[in-house]
């Protein structure tokens, strides 16, 4: 007989962890695979924008694709990584295709020179969140492509190493090498927000 | 004793200065939602949600005649008339079926420790039959352990539901 009382009806959908949603996604649940979309959808559209140049329509697109993809092959989730992982590997294959699909463009060679200093040299506190994202925007654009997703997935999404290395599908020393060189670039990049 | 030049604090002041722009601008980054994404993410998941999942077909009776049900309208459909049972969640369903005739189905389950489990796997069982003739008509095999098979699968003290 069931009791009532304590049927499923009292927990939230929002309280359920990834795995559980994931399961019930793939057995066709709407309601959870709408509650993953919402927990992860913004930082993997913030990733895939940044992968492709900042360009909104291609980002949309491979995101869109992406989660195509894990509607459909939620089933084939067994958990072995976070769904988080898991998510961000499908949007990194399908940021990947695109740049592979892109034809080549002619590159502007201002993006080579090192940014002009503002001319009122404002203290750190006083640049805007705005300002310094752009500036990040501007840097990353000139990070080769591993170096720059090895990079936004560990210090914007707190990714760890492995799981970054199984996002990219390599192995945790070459990020470390990635992320070396990065943080690297990105420091004198950046240097005249100090 | 060791001399330490000025230019060897200054060189390190300069890179925690620049260890904490970096770290400024990718929280920036973090907490900035973009504009458009706002707009568009609510299509998306519309469209990605039309997307059709492919999967076999299992015959039903019904008064016009036969006619034939994806397994993973069953499969969708069994979750939610399973899903009240308390102390267990639906971790999986298997339909069986010979060619599209159903045979059976097998439901894997996380139990709760140490609620009984017989009579769970009993409510379980009987739910998914109502659930099976209302979908499939009266072609259903009979309820036993075979044709209806619940597997637990896992058992956790704490709440199933919420993983």
């Amino acid at each position: 007989m069931l009791d009532q009382s304590e049927s499923s009806s009292t927990t939230s959908v929002t309280d359920r962890s990834d795995v559980v949603l994931a399961r019930r996604a793939a057995l066709g649940d709407r309601e959870s695979f709408a509650e993953i979309f919402d927990r992860h959808c913004a930082s993997l559209y913030r990733y895939a924008l940044r992968m492709l140049d900042n360009d909104h329509q291609a980002a949309e697109d491979a995101v869109q694709e992406a989660w195509t993809r894990a509607w459909l092959k939620l089933d084939g989730f067994r958990g072995d990584s976070a769904l988080r992982t898991w998510l961000f590997r499908l949007v990194a294959n399908e940021c990947s295709n695109a740049r592979r699909r892109r034809r080549p463009l002619a590159i502007d060679d201002q993006l080579l020179a090192v940014m002009a200093k503002d001319t009122a040299p404002e203290p750190h506190a006083h640049i805007s969140e705005a300002e310094l994202r752009q500036a990040l925007d501007a840097a990353l654009l000139e990070l080769p492509w591993r170096q720059r997703a090895s990079w936004l997935l560990r210090e914007v999404e707190d990714l760890s190493y492995a799981e970054i290395a199984d996002v990219l599908q390599t192995s945790p020393s070459v990020i470390r090498g990635q992320l070396h060189r990065a943080r690297a670039t990105l420091a004198v990049r950046m240097s005249q927000w100090r | 004793m060791a001399m330490i030049p000025d230019t060897v604090g200054s060189a390190h002041d300069a890179e925690a200065a620049q260890a904490t722009v970096l770290a400024g601008a990718a929280a920036a980054l973090r907490n900035h939602t973009d504009d458009r994404w706002v707009e568009v993410s609510g299509d998306i998941l519309t469209r990605v949600m039309r997307t059709w999942r492919a999967s076999h077909p299992v015959s039903a009776h019904g008064p016009g005649g036969t006619f034939h049900v994806s397994e993973n309208v069953l499969r969708a459909a069994l979750q939610r008339a399973l899903d009240p049972v308390p102390h267990c969640e639906v971790v999986d369903i298997h339909v069986r079926a010979n060619g599209a005739d159903y045979t059976g189905v097998t439901i894997v389950v996380t139990a709760k420790y140490p609620h009984p489990l017989i009579p769970m796997a009993d409510t379980l069982r009987d739910l998914a039959q109502t659930c099976l003739v209302e979908i499939l008509g009266p072609v259903v095999p009979p309820v036993t352990v075979s044709a209806m098979h619940v597997h637990i699968g896992d058992v956790t003290p704490h709440d199933p539901k919420l993983g």
